[in-house]
């Protein structure tokens, strides 16, 4: 009974995630049929080679990130929320993201401070995703070098926060003193983005992905042992500096090279883990990283959706529909159980 | 079993190693059933964290089965001895099989999946510790005396000959804490392993315990609990206003 039930868990998000990428194909400002989509997709020609342009050049680059970014950011929330033994961590909790607006802030609003050729080049999109991974980068490695020495998980949640809030007051320093307008483009990067990725961006944010993801993998078994708190996972040979590190830095490379490309996209981390939890009745490792991956995907390509508006040219900021949606699915199924367990 | 000669027990502090007790030596022997008793504060968890290699002893040696505990691996130490305890910080989602499971890691593959051996390993301890009923349930749904009952089948799971339990009878009335004790005998007895668990319920430890490891300021000896009455020992195990040991009826009783 107990087999055949997680299986077919598994086996959900595994359907839905196909119909999800070809809906998510179909959507955009410009309408395509949906033959035609389902024909280029295929090579089979289209009439329209701006169609062809769009659908291969714009919306396949964006839902791979999406697909990516979602189920990345996923798992490095059921990582943190593992490591930390504690619901409300996410793949944010160590100041990734605060890390890398900061890096962000610092070309953005300090660009009129370094001034000139120099300036010019780092505002570019490139610029943008080298300086916000040097901020998460930095952060991280203080963190990362931090779980080297400390045994202690709840005191390595605390240094992450300080190193949130002490990236996030320089932010707000910086943009005190900055123009309307450099403002506003700092603004805009913080709304998060999934559109903006040429194919090598893709390429490189798939394998900063799949290394993340294979050090995830790698510590299921300790993963699990720490589910039974870290006195019982000492005991039974888990080494829990080790597996501190390797979570500390799939987490890293995870949400640091997400956040790089794509900008900060808020709750997906926090909330998938739980609402997989909700439905799974396991906390099983072996089940849950594959299933925290795929409604990660699935979750983030149907905000996606809605941020499109459908059949209208406006977009809306994703890491705002993020929240906005997720937020009361949250909420409800909370209610629902009356209590948060973890 | 368990051999300890000439042992310093303590803790690495900031300004050098802080001294909590000595025991000349004392050694288990498979099929009995231990208690570790003392005040608080004494180092009844710190011995049983060096017992169990978390933490390394002040001076002395610990062998396990002829092999020094500080030259196993983690890995080895796994096989040989595992815990029970009373704040474990264990996820609630856990189903009550899922967490006697894991007492199987040290013996699963990378992954952690489990061979049929494990499964029927893990069926054993559930049924020693009359959990079927309650195999599916989460951890976070039931009482602190199952939860102590799964904590058991679990080091049950684990197989090992050494078991270390850390105060099990917390927490639980005085029904429960006679279950639990009656559980870790038929362990000892029927399994023929070395249990020996940290209480405060000394009276009771009285009653069914094979032999009773002492720890008194500053030292601790293994006795019986005959050599524990009529030598006094428990006289002078507290300060002597509010308590005092009656040997007849083996019970402490308040002063007026």
């Amino acid at each position: 009974m107990l087999q055949g039930l997680k299986y077919k868990f598994i086996l959900l998000p595994f359907l839905v995630l196909p119909l999800v990428m070809v809906l998510s194909l179909s959507l955009g400002s410009v309408y395509i049929p949906f033959g035609s989509v389902i024909k280029i997709l295929l090579g089979l020609g289209t009439d329209d080679l701006t169609w062809s342009y769009i659908i291969h050049d714009y919306r396949l680059p964006k839902t791979i990130t999406s697909i990516l970014a979602g189920g990345g950011l996923a798992i490095s929330g059921l990582l943190m929320q593992t490591l930390f033994r504690n619901p409300l961590a996410g793949p944010y909790v160590l100041g990734i993201s605060s890390g890398a607006s900061l890096g962000v802030a610092i070309v953005v609003l300090g660009s009129s401070a370094i001034g000139g050729v120099f300036g010019q080049a780092l505002s570019t999109p490139w610029g943008l995703v080298i300086a916000s991974g040097l901020g998460s980068f930095s952060v991280l490695l203080a963190v990362v070098s931090a779980s080297l020495k400390i045994k202690d998980t709840m005191t390595l949640l605390i240094i992450g926060l300080m190193f949130g809030s002490l990236s996030g007051a320089l932010v707000g320093v910086l943009s005190y003193f900055s123009s309307a307008e450099k403002l506003q483009q700092f603004v805009f990067w913080s709304f998060g983005s999934l559109g903006s990725l040429s194919w090598s961006s893709v390429a490189l944010l798939s394998i900063c992905s799949v290394l993340g993801l294979i050090i995830a993998v790698g510590s299921i078994k300790s993963m699990n042992a720490l589910l039974l708190g870290p006195n019982y996972a000492e005991s039974m040979g888990v080494s829990l500096k080790k597996t501190t590190f390797k979570l500390v830095l799939a987490t890293s490379i995870l949400a640091g090279s997400i956040t790089a490309f794509t900008g900060p996209i808020a709750f997906v981390g926090l909330a998938v883990p739980h609402i997989v939890r909700q439905f799974t009745r396991t906390a099983d490792h072996r089940i849950m990283l594959p299933t925290v991956f795929l409604w990660g995907s699935i979750i983030l390509l149907c905000c996606d959706a809605i941020a499109q508006v459908p059949f209208h040219s406006t977009t809306l900021p994703i890491n705002a529909i993020t929240s906005l949606v997720g937020a009361p699915v949250v909420i409800w199924l909370l209610w629902r159980k009356k209590n948060i367990m973890f | 079993m368990v051999d300890v000669q000439n042992l310093k027990i303590g803790y690495r502090g900031k300004s050098g190693p802080i001294f909590l007790s000595e025991i000349h030596d004392f050694n288990l022997q498979p099929g009995s059933l231990t208690a570790l008793v003392g005040p608080n504060g004494i180092g009844k968890s710190t011995l049983l964290q060096t017992l169990s290699g978390s933490i390394d002893p002040l001076a002395g040696t610990l062998t396990m089965r002829g092999l020094v505990l500080s030259q196993m691996t983690p890995h080895q130490r796994s096989r040989q001895l595992s815990l029970v305890l009373t704040k474990s910080q264990h996820s609630q989602q856990l189903m009550v099989e899922e967490f006697v499971s894991l007492g199987r890691l040290p013996y699963a593959n990378w992954v952690g999946a489990l061979q049929q051996e494990d499964k029927s390993m893990i069926l054993k301890a559930l049924e020693a510790t009359d959990l079927i009923s309650l195999r599916y349930k989460k951890c976070g749904d039931i009482s602190d005396g199952e939860m102590q009952r799964v904590a058991i089948a679990r080091a049950l799971a684990q197989d090992t000959p050494i078991i270390l339990l850390d105060e099990p009878t917390t927490h639980l009335d005085l029904h429960h804490k006679a279950l639990v004790l009656k559980l870790l005998k038929d362990l000892a007895t029927k399994h023929q392993k070395v249990v020996l668990y940290a209480t405060h319920d000394i009276e009771l430890a009285l009653d069914i315990v094979d032999k009773i490891l002492l720890m008194t300021t500053k030292s601790g000896q293994l006795l019986t609990p005959n050599q524990l009455i009529e030598e006094k020992h428990l006289d002078h195990l507290f300060p002597k206003e509010h308590v005092y040991f009656d040997p007849k009826t083996k019970r402490f009783s308040m002063k007026d």
